[in-house]
């Protein structure tokens, strides 16, 4: 099992603000970055814990929040890439379309994503246009191998991001409202 | 090699007898004569048949064994042992080597076991083991003089020589190689063998110009004995002592004829000349290039066991990965070669490593690292003055980033010196640049400023040097930070510098460009003015032209399709002309207009003189951190600092590129939304405020507009920011050349031409449109438009409008090209037309993309365009809406038609204002118009 990402305290309020209204399922508030701090100091103190404390500690990280329950707890669609993949004709055009550019369409919102080459590595620029008024709230890249949650970040004015990353496929997911919008199988490299 | 009808029988019955028999054959028939013989015929067959000579062999030590005689023990057993390490099997060699010494030791025959021991010291060579090899080469010397065997002890003496360069000492090397040559000197090709392998140890030790005595001296006896392939391997030679010294055209030019002359059945040598092949791109600029080359070669070099080149390679590939900012890739290249070096022990190759390592630790901005690192190569480096002082650059950079700038410039003076003594101009050059800094560092920016005139004078003259166009681009692109560097400091200085900063910025900027549009000196030929020294240039052009043909010429020839008479024929051709041109060149550099006539790159004068009225000249350049412009109206030139940041533009221009990118399939499958198209606008907006609106105050109202772009600016289609007739040009430079050109008259012959698809499917309605608008018009569509028929009718045409799917090609640019029937019109193909003034539209998806270097050097189909001779161009810079650019398109012409002085800038322009309105950018900002008014 990927080691699961922590959610710093700012962008696990920030999640849970759309999931607050009717039938929303409370999150914990403290993040397991916090707990296991709380941890290592309870063990700083006790050096021979009782042999309950460390299944204690698990139980408690297990029940604390983390993007992948956030995920699981919400409901998602995946947005569908208007342009073909592999073969990026045009209709009503005297050439290709860009290869490192995908546009995804979906009910909920629309999704932009380019890949450059960046350093040593690349970076997914992109901008999520939702359909409605409301807000991108998050964005959320994915390993599309297991589903490991590699970042989670806050996206600029006008829903632009920019997310540094290696070579590999990815799934990435924009917080739109409390709808998560997948845009599937980006590869980079 | 002895050759006797009784070698060759004995050897074809040892091919088919059984040892014993063989044995019993040559029993009584002066035995230990013919096993010499017939040893010395199987060794010969093992150069042309492995396979048959390593049966030989076999056969042969079983029939030595049979005779039970230990002359013919011994003598089969090495014989056996070269066969072996023909092979590359040294370790078995190893071992019938030392069986051949015992028995030649058992039988008395010293000078057998030397001959052993000579070829023991190969093997080794071969498997690293250096210190082994020296020590059996000196036992096989001192027999060899024992028994009076001075020729045998020469060639001992050799290859000890070898062996020492190996082991890296090369003096030790020169010491053998001087105690041999008085003995080797009848004796044709070994005198040669002993002068390359000399030359190559004086090479080692920056004593270039004995190393090059040394090398003609070898090529000479090489070609005198007709050895073509030792010819080629000193081929190979000299184009690395070139390539050391910085004289890149010449290191090119002798890898090719090396590479020629091995032709594809000498694998190793092939590999060994493609990484210093590499080396001399790496130098010269071609970084991408380069590391295409050390990739191959350095697989090559280890399939061939040649595991100090493939360490040299490995160098040479992290610094071509460092020299394109792929540092964190350089690092694991460096580390292995770092480390097989200190296995091989070889104490120069260890330091070039830590001076690449070191070189990142500055990238890094680890200063104190990059000290240590140099710490500890400048000692392995002591003997050899050129490495030390490419070492002391590094180690200058490595105090400026300590604070010991008195120290850094006292350490690039010394580098400096030593560049100077040795004439190896990429190391003055960086020598200048490094002591510029250390200057800078400490406040004293008149003295940096002197530095980096003088680097950029080296630089020039270097430049011109250089034959090729690619090399001269790709060249100058590599070095352009001396010359903004240099600008920024001007500039710094004074706001009066700005015309002498402006003239350093057009030496900077698209010179091979200007060189394929044709020259000042043309110009002044055509007006009448020419005096000595421009036609002295003019001579010098033609002596080029010429070169440039004769290197072509042999270009891709395989040694197979050249022969020996053809290639001494060819190499005397070069020779002279080369002679000729290095005898105007001292001409012209005594001429005080030298560097301006060699380079022609136009003045501040020469460009003011080429603004028509109401035109206004727009130049953008990076300027440390920040773009600047140079602005140019009405006689006078000015300069505006600091209009933007410069990372704040290249994100702009990034935004704007995304937002088109996102409107386009949008376009082409619905779902284009107001906030999209606002988002395109909001992207055009931020551009105009960071480039034009600082401008405001000085650029002129209702004045058209030449503007010449930086780099990625070249993305940027300027008319859609500054709504008034706008041309885009790759530099002000080539202004002179392209206002030479005459626009065709109206009426007289045009072509329009359209290619359309299911994809595509209103090209055509477009070609009709515009051919109706344009009078007189000749109109291919469909599979009329082939290459051969669009070439006819571009012949002459005032204007061409060509309609079709297009392409840039990333790769190749120059293969970038609009689609026609049968093929596609590349910007290869324009740049060989005769376009005369024409003004072209090319109406297709791209066509106005380039990939455009440091050196605003700008590959694509325009550039196949200008060069071909148009006077103008529309293009397009991303891929275009095919109903909005056929609307745009029809109004184009008929606006350029019916009204008679309107320029296709001015009709543009009008053009955009009609469709601006309400659309996405995507689908009316693409077209730009290049060229001059």
């Amino acid at each position: 099992m990927a080691p699961e990402l922590e959610l710093e305290q700012h962008i696990a309020e920030l999640l849970e603000r759309p999931l607050q209204g009717p039938g929303a399922t409370p999150v914990p508030q403290k993040t397991p970055a916090g707990l296991a701090q709380y941890i290592d100091e309870i063990c700083r103190l006790c050096p021979d814990p009782e042999p309950g404390m460390a299944a204690e500690s698990e139980r408690l990280l297990a029940s604390t929040t983390t993007i992948r329950d956030l995920l699981s707890r919400t409901s998602r669609v995946i947005a569908r890439l208007l342009t073909p993949p592999g073969a990026p004709v045009l209709q009503g055009f005297r050439g290709r379309a860009s290869l490192e550019h995908r546009a995804y369409t979906s009910a909920s919102a629309e999704i932009d994503v380019k890949v450059v080459p960046a350093g040593d590595g690349f970076t997914i620029r992109g901008q999520v246009d939702p359909a409605g008024t409301n807000p991108v709230v998050a964005i959320v890249l994915t390993a599309k191998a297991d589903g490991t949650v590699l970042e989670v970040i806050e996206p600029g004015p006008g829903g632009i991001f920019s997310l540094d990353c290696q070579p590999g496929t990815y799934d990435l997911m924009a917080l739109v409202g409390a709808e998560w919008v997948v845009a599937p199988d980006i590869h980079v490299g | 090699m002895t050759q006797t009808s009784g070698g060759t029988q004995w050897v074809q019955l040892l091919a088919v007898s059984p040892p014993e028999e063989f044995a019993r054959a040559i029993l009584g028939q002066n035995a230990v004569h013919e096993f010499s013989l017939i040893a010395d015929q199987v060794e010969s067959v093992g150069v042309q048949d492995l396979a048959r000579a390593l049966d030989l062999t076999l056969r042969l030590v079983g029939a030595a064994d049979a005779l039970d005689l230990p002359y013919p023990k011994a003598r089969a057993r090495r014989a056996r042992a070269q066969v072996l390490a023909y092979a590359n099997q040294f370790e078995d060699a190893l071992v019938a080597l030392n069986q051949a010494v015992m028995c030649a030791d058992a039988g008395s025959h010293p000078v057998e076991a030397a001959l052993a021991r000579m070829t023991t010291l190969h093997a080794l060579a071969r498997l690293g083991r250096l210190e082994e090899a020296a020590t059996v080469g000196r036992q096989a010397h001192a027999i060899f003089a024992d028994a009076g065997e001075a020729l045998l002890a020469a060639r001992a003496d050799i290859n000890l020589g070898v062996v020492a360069r190996m082991r890296d000492h090369p003096a030790e090397a020169i010491e053998h190689f001087d105690r041999a040559r008085p003995h080797v000197s009848p004796h044709a090709m070994l005198a040669a063998q002993l002068e390359n392998n000399a030359a190559e140890a004086l090479l080692d030790l920056n004593r270039f110009e004995p190393a090059a005595a040394a090398f003609q001296t070898a090529l000479a006896y090489f070609r005198a004995a007709g050895a073509s392939r030792a010819a080629a391997i000193v081929e190979g030679n000299l184009a690395d002592y070139h390539s050391r010294r910085g004289e890149l055209q010449a290191a090119l030019t002798h890898f090719d004829l090396a590479r020629a002359a091995f032709g594809s059945d000498a694998p190793g040598d092939i590999a060994r000349l493609g990484a210093e092949q590499a080396e001399a791109m790496l130098n010269s600029g071609m970084h991408a290039e380069a590391v295409e080359h050390y990739q191959r070669a350095i697989d090559e070099l280890e399939k061939h066991q040649l595991p100090r080149e493939a360490a040299r390679a490995r160098v040479g590939l992290g610094r071509a990965f460092i020299a394109m900012g792929r540092v964190n890739e350089a690092v694991p290249y460096l580390d292995a070669a770092a480390l097989a070096f200190r296995q091989l022990r070889n104490p120069v190759g260890e330091a070039h490593a830590l001076a690449a390592q070191a070189e990142i630790a500055i990238h890094r901005g680890g200063g104190a690292r990059a000290s240590a690192l140099l710490r500890r190569a400048l000692p392995l480096v002591a003997d050899r003055p050129a490495h030390k002082a490419g070492l002391q650059v590094l180690q200058a950079d490595a105090e400026i980033q300590q604070g010991n700038f008195a120290a850094a410039a006292s350490t690039a003076a010394l580098a400096l010196e030593t560049g100077r003594n040795l004439a190896i101009p990429p190391l003055i050059v960086a020598a200048h640049k490094a002591r510029a800094r250390a200057n800078l560092a400490q406040g004293n920016r008149a003295d940096a400023i002197k530095d980096l005139r003088e680097a950029t004078a080296v630089l020039e003259k270097t430049r011109a040097t250089l034959h090729s166009g690619l090399f001269r681009g790709a060249f100058l692109s590599a070095r352009v930070s001396a010359f903004s560097e240099l600008i920024r400091l001007l500039l710094d200085e004074s706001a009066s510098n700005a015309a002498e900063a402006y003239n350093f910025l057009q030496r900077s900027r698209s010179r091979s460009l200007l060189d394929l549009l044709g020259s000042a000196h043309e110009d002044r030929a055509t007006n009448g003015g020419l005096d000595a020294a421009d036609r002295t240039c003019a001579e010098r052009d033609q002596l080029i032209g010429d070169l440039n043909a004769l290197y072509s010429k042999m270009h891709g020839q395989s040694a197979m399709l050249v022969s020996d008479a053809a290639l001494t024929e060819w190499r005397a051709s070069v020779a002279h002309v080369e002679a000729q041109l290095r005898s105007l060149e001292v001409r012209l550099a005594s001429n005080p207009r030298y560097a301006d006539l060699l380079s022609r790159a136009p003045e501040a004068a020469d460009v003011l003189e080429q603004l028509p009225p109401g035109w206004q000249l727009l130049e953008y350049f990076e300027d440390g951190p920040s773009i600047s412009a140079f602005v140019a109206h009405q006689g006078s030139l000015c300069v505006r600092r600091g209009l933007c940041d410069a990372a704040l533009a290249r994100e702009a221009v990034s935004r704007l590129q995304f937002q088109v990118q996102r409107a386009i399939p949008r376009l082409a499958f619905g779902g284009l939304s107001p906030r999209l198209i606002d988002d395109g606008r909001g992207a055009l907006a931020d551009l105009h405020a960071l480039l034009i609106a600082p401008l405001a105050r000085v650029i002129a109202n209702n004045s058209s507009a030449i503007v010449v772009p930086h780099g990625y600016l070249h993305a940027v289609p300027f008319g859609a920011l500054l709504d008034r007739p706008v041309l885009q040009v790759p530099s002000a430079g080539i202004l002179p050349a392209m206002r030479a050109r005459t626009p065709r008259a109206r009426g007289g012959p045009s072509l329009v031409v359209g290619v359309g698809d299911e994809l595509a499917p209103q090209i055509e309605a477009e070609a009709v449109a515009v051919h109706r608008a344009v009078p007189g018009s000749t109109l291919l569509t469909g599979a009329r438009a082939t290459c051969a028929e669009v070439r006819r009718g571009m012949q002459g045409a005032g204007f061409v409008h060509i309609a079709g799917h297009a392409r840039f090609n990333a790769v190749d640019p120059l293969a970038s090209g609009i689609q026609l029937s049968d093929g596609w019109l590349t910007a290869r193909d324009f740049q060989a037309m005769d376009l005369a003034g024409a003004a072209v539209v090319l109406s297709g998806c791209g066509t106005g993309q380039t990939d455009t270097d440091a050196a605003n050097e700008s590959y694509g189909l325009v550039r196949g365009v200008l060069v071909g001779g148009a006077k103008t161009a529309v293009i397009s810079l991303w891929p275009v809406h095919d109903q909005t650019t056929t609307e745009m398109m029809a109004l184009l012409a008929s606006t350029l038609y019916s009204q008679e002085q309107i320029s296709p800038a001015e009709a543009l322009a009008k053009v955009v204002r009609e469709f601006r309105v309400e659309r996405h950018p995507a689908a009316w900002a693409p077209f730009i118009c290049v060229g001059t008014p």
